[in-house]
């Protein structure tokens, strides 16, 4: 069955194609949010998060576009979202546990500069965005990036190579630390 | 460039530290959200009030759109006779859209009172609990989906109220915080007391409990 047809039937009420659906993107947006959090359980939080989402837009998903770079958008969209609540989180519990050293856990390996690299990928503009998470989070070489969102190879390590300088540009003040590191 | 190479040691540092492969617990996740993707997915009711934001706002649009281009070509046509009948359309028109927005308003007020109330009721729940020292086994489960439900109405960008929107922030933490405590006996009683010590003591239920009354006024 293809795409489309997939998604009617979901938009028909059928639970039974909304979890093949679910079944064919689960492994790649719980491969992007173990990716990025490092931990099954916020990795198992941003899928919940992107498939809620994913199955309330589906209506406005515009079908010129494959389903699966729509979902991957929405996944990075969630897992960072809940990377910066679950920080917040961390750090009000950070707060209160100071005296039994529990902080020490959460404090490890220049938090500063990584949620600075966070934000600063967030902020990328979005056709560099993708890019840069697929190649670096993912794995994926430029010719899979290229037949994924629809752009030559030669496009991908382009984009690539200005995600990098943006990112450079955004963490300068770091410079000192990343350097070191 | 060596800073070049500095750069992207870091950042193939920072990417690739979580790169083994996990096995997602897919019925796990699925039991998790079948609800909602329930929820998301029924068939819409044609009436008036059914179908998605999206459609509504669709149709709202088509509606103001006609309404919009048969007043105007009356107005056009009455122009030269009679310049007060340019004013009446002028005046059915921006009432036309405000109702639009005033609808649009109530739905998005609707859909954060009904979450501020079920929320009310899990928060008190959790905190009797608490108190009592009862586990109750769908606790962990019941705050997960309270909380991706908080963080949908906090990514939609719907207007509302700064103090709505932080009652909302603080129940996103609070909410992380409770969902983290096991099911089991293996949680530490500190952690208990502190949610519970916070429910008691704090102000977020008492903030959510003066909201829903005032459903009148804007959020």
């Amino acid at each position: 069955m293809d795409e489309s047809a997939l998604i009617d039937e979901v938009l028909r009420g059928d639970m039974a194609a909304a979890r093949r659906l679910y079944d064919a993107h689960l492994g790649a947006v719980f491969r992007l949010a173990m990716r990025v959090t490092g931990d099954p359980t916020l990795a198992e939080e941003a899928a919940q998060d992107t498939f809620i989402r994913v199955f309330r837009g589906l209506r406005g998903f515009r079908r010129q576009a494959a389903l699966s770079t729509w979902i991957h958008q929405v996944a990075l969209s969630s897992t960072f979202n809940l990377m910066r609540s679950h920080r917040r989180w961390q750090q009000r519990r950070a707060e209160v546990d100071e005296a039994d050293q529990l902080a020490h856990e959460t404090a490890h390996s220049e938090p500063d500069l990584r949620d600075k690299l966070y934000a600063a990928i967030e902020a990328l503009p979005e056709i560099y965005r993708s890019v840069f998470v697929m190649h670096e989070f993912e794995g994926r070489d430029h010719e899979q990036i290229g037949a994924l969102l629809g752009i030559p190879s030669g496009t991908s390590k382009a984009r690539l190579s200005s995600a990098r300088l943006k990112l450079r540009a955004a963490l300068r003040e770091f410079e000192g630390e990343w350097a070191s590191a | 460039m060596p800073e070049d190479s500095k750069f992207d040691d870091f950042l193939r540092r920072e990417t690739s530290r979580f790169a083994e492969p996990v096995t997602p617990p897919a019925d796990a996740i699925w039991a998790a959200i079948e609800p909602e993707v329930a929820r998301a997915i029924r068939p819409q009711d044609r009436r008036y009030g059914g179908g998605t934001r999206v459609t509504r706002r669709l149709w709202i649009g088509v509606g103001l759109g006609l309404a919009a281009t048969l007043i105007i070509g009356v107005a056009v046509g009455r122009w030269s006779a009679a310049r007060e009948t340019l004013s009446v359309a002028s005046v059915a028109t921006s009432r036309a859209a405000a109702d639009d927005s005033v609808r649009a308003a109530a739905i998005a007020e609707a859909s954060v009172l009904q979450h501020l109330g079920e929320a009310e009721v899990f928060l008190t729940t959790v905190r009797a609990d608490l108190n009592a020292g009862r586990r109750e086994s769908d606790r962990a489960e019941r705050s997960r989906q309270l909380l991706a439900r908080t963080r949908l109405l906090l990514a939609s960008g719907e207007p509302r109220s700064a103090a709505v929107d932080l009652l909302l922030q603080d129940l996103e933490l609070l909410l992380a915080e409770i969902s983290s405590l096991p099911d089991s006996g293996r949680g530490r009683p500190v952690d208990e007391q502190l949610i519970e010590q916070r429910l008691r003591q704090g102000t977020i239920l008492h903030r959510i409990r003066t909201t829903l009354p005032a459903q009148s006024s804007g959020l």
